[in-house]
C-alpha cells in the first residue's frame, strides 16, 4: 500500500545522490588539480635533497594548500546537507564555529573564479562588513550554491555583483546578475525541492532544482531570510528570455 | 513519620576555583576509541589536549581514567559481539560511568537508525569535522568535566532518571558528595553509600565515580571548597 510513497522517496534519494555525486566529483577534481600543482611546486631533484622555494613559489604553494583545504570544506558541507536531509535529528548536536559571512562569500567567489573566467563572467564583491558570526559548518555551501547558480545562468561577458552591507540588526547580502526570467508565480516556488523555472529549463543548462532548495534550507538553519526577485525581460539568450535577477540574504546579527 | 536532624549543605555552596580551560586541556585525559588512526591527534595535541588512542577496548573498565571519551561507531566493540559495535560501547560506557563526556565520532549521521545511540552520547561529530569545531566541543567537555559539581549533576540526573533511586537516597548521596569533596576525602562518599542498600551495580558505579573524581581532585586537576 505504501509502495508509491516508497518509490517517490527512493526517486528523491536517487536525485539527491546524483546531485551530490556530481558536486563531490567536481570538488574532487579541484582538489586533485590543486594537489598536482602543489606537488609540482614542492618537487625536489631526488629523494633527500633539500627543498628550495623562492618567495613567489612559496606564496603559490600556500595558496594551493589553502585552496585544497577550502575545497575539502565544501565537500564536508555538501555531505552535511545529506545528513540533514536524510536525518534532520543530527542537527540537534551540531555546533557552530565563528566565521564571517563576507569571508564565506569571498571564499566561494574565489573557488568559482575558474568556472566564471571560462564563461567570461566577472564576479565582484563589495561591502565593508567583516563581522564575525556563529555559523554552522554547513554554511560554507550556501554562498557557493547561490554564486554557482548565478554564474551558471549568466550570459558571457556579464557580471555577478555581490554587495554585503551591515545594518543594525542584520548583515544583508545582495547578489545581482542576469538570469532566466522568473515569473511572479514561479518566484515563490524557486526554493521548493526539485523546482526549476520554465525559462531556466530552456537554457539547456543542467540543473535539478535542488541548489536553491538547499540554499534556503541552510539559510533557515541560521534564521536567515533568502528572497529572490526577477526584473523585466531585457534580452534573449540561449533560447530563453532573460532579466536582471537578484537574490537577497538577510542574516540576523 | 519522617525525622531528620540538621540541614544538608546545598550544592550551590560547593564553590570551585575556576579552572582555566587552556591549562585543563593538558590535564584531563581524552580517550579516542577508533579502529583507524586518529589523524587529528597531532593537531589537537598541538592545541594542548592530552589525546590517548585505543584501537578497541576489551572491557568497559578500561575507560575509567578518561573523563572524556571519543568513540567511533563502526569497527570497534568487537569483544562485545554486537551488531551495533561502537554504538553499543556508548551505551555501556554511559551505564558504567554516567558522568563521562561521550563524543560519538561517526560517518553515519545520515542513518536515523543510530539516533537512539547518538542521544546517549553528549555530542556526535562527523568524521571530517574541522579542527576548530573539535576545539569547541573538547573545550566544552573540559569545562564540564573540570568541575566536580558538574560531574555530580550528570551523575545525579542518572541516579534519578535511569537508576530510579528515591529522591531522599539521592539527597543523602549528594550530601556525602559535598562533604567528601570539601574535605578532599573519598571515604566520606564511599563509606555512606555502603549503607544505603543500593543495588550492586549502582554502588559499583558510584565507587567508580568517586575513584576517578578524587584521582583528578587529588592530582590537582580539579579543585573545590565549601565557601561557608
Amino acid at each position: 500500500m505504501n509502495k508509491p510513497m516508497e518509490d517517490s522517496t527512493l526517486l528523491e534519494l536517487k536525485q539527491v545522490l546524483r546531485d551530490t555525486m556530481h558536486e563531490v566529483r567536481e570538488f574532487n577534481r579541484v582538489i586533485k588539480a590543486n594537489s598536482e600543482m602543489l606537488t609540482r611546486l614542492l618537487q625536489i631533484e631526488h629523494e633527500g635533497s633539500p627543498l628550495s622555494l623562492n618567495t613567489q613559489n612559496a606564496d603559490n604553494a600556500r595558496g594551493q594548500a589553502l585552496a585544497i583545504f577550502q575545497t575539502a570544506q565544501m565537500v564536508s558541507a555538501r555531505l552535511d546537507l545529506i545528513d540533514f536531509e536524510t536525518n534532520p535529528e543530527v542537527f540537534s548536536s551540531e555546533r557552530t564555529i565563528t566565521g564571517s559571512v563576507y569571508g564565506k562569500f569571498d571564499k566561494a567567489r574565489k573557488m568559482l573564479y575558474p568556472h566564471a573566467r571560462h564563461k567570461n563572467v566577472r564576479i565582484s564583491l563589495t561591502g565593508e562588513s567583516r563581522r564575525k558570526s556563529e555559523l554552522y559548518p554547513v554554511f560554507d555551501i550556501l554562498p557557493f550554491l547561490l554564486l554557482e547558480n548565478a554564474v551558471k545562468y549568466s550570459p558571457s561577458n556579464s557580471q555577478v555583483e555581490i554587495a554585503i552591507e551591515e545594518y543594525q540588526r542584520s548583515i544583508d547580502v545582495a547578489i545581482e546578475s542576469m538570469g532566466p526570467l522568473v515569473g511572479r508565480e514561479e518566484l515563490t516556488k524557486l526554493n521548493a525541492k526539485g523546482f526549476r523555472g520554465s525559462e531556466a529549463k530552456k537554457t539547456g543548462e543542467k540543473g535539478s532544482g535542488f541548489g536553491l532548495y538547499f540554499a534556503n534550507f541552510v539559510a533557515d538553519l541560521h534564521n536567515a531570510k533568502l528572497a529572490f526577485s526577477s526584473g523585466t525581460e531585457s534580452l534573449t539568450f540561449n533560447g530563453a528570455r532573460y532579466a536582471p535577477f537578484s537574490v537577497t540574504l538577510s542574516f540576523p546579527k | 513519620m519522617f525525622l531528620h536532624l540538621g540541614t544538608p549543605k546545598p550544592l550551590s555552596q560547593l564553590a570551585t576555583t575556576p579552572v582555566s580551560i587552556s591549562s585543563a586541556r593538558s590535564k584531563l585525559k581524552i580517550l579516542v576509541i577508533d579502529d583507524q588512526p586518529f589523524i587529528l591527534k597531532e593537531v589537537l595535541a598541538s592545541h594542548g589536549y592530552a589525546i590517548h588512542e585505543m584501537r578497541d577496548i576489551s572491557a568497559i573498565e578500561l575507560v575509567a581514567g578518561y573523563p572524556i571519551v571519543v568513540c567511533d561507531i563502526k569497527g570497534v566493540g568487537a569483544t562485545f559481539h554486537t551488531k551495533h559495535e561502537g554504538a553499543h560501547l556508548f551505551r555501556e560506557i554511559r551505564r558504567a560511568f554516567p558522568e563521562k563526556y561521550i563524543v560519538a565520532f561517526t560517518g553515519f549521521r545520515f542513518d536515523a537508525t543510530y539516533n537512539e545511540y547518538f542521544r546517549v552520547a553528549d555530542v556526535s561529530l562527523k568524521k571530517d569535522t574541522d579542527t576548530e569545531a573539535w576545539v569547541k566541543v573538547l573545550d566544552e567537555a573540559i569545562g564540564i568535566m573540570a568541575e566536580p559539581k558538574h560531574r555530580w549533576l550528570r551523575m545525579r540526573r542518572f541516579l534519578l532518571e535511569e537508576a530510579r533511586l528515591e529522591l531522599w537516597t539521592v539527597l543523602q548521596i549528594e550530601t556525602a558528595f559535598i562533604e567528601a569533596v570539601s574535605a578532599r576525602d573519598k571515604n566520606k562518599l564511599l563509606s555512606p553509600i555502603k549503607g544505603f542498600g543500593l543495588p550492586d551495580e549502582t554502588r559499583h558505579m558510584l565507587t567508580n565515580f568517586a575513584g576517578s573524581l578524587f584521582t583528578d581532585i587529588l592530582g590537582g586537576l580539579l579543585s573545590a571548597a565549601i565557601t561557608s
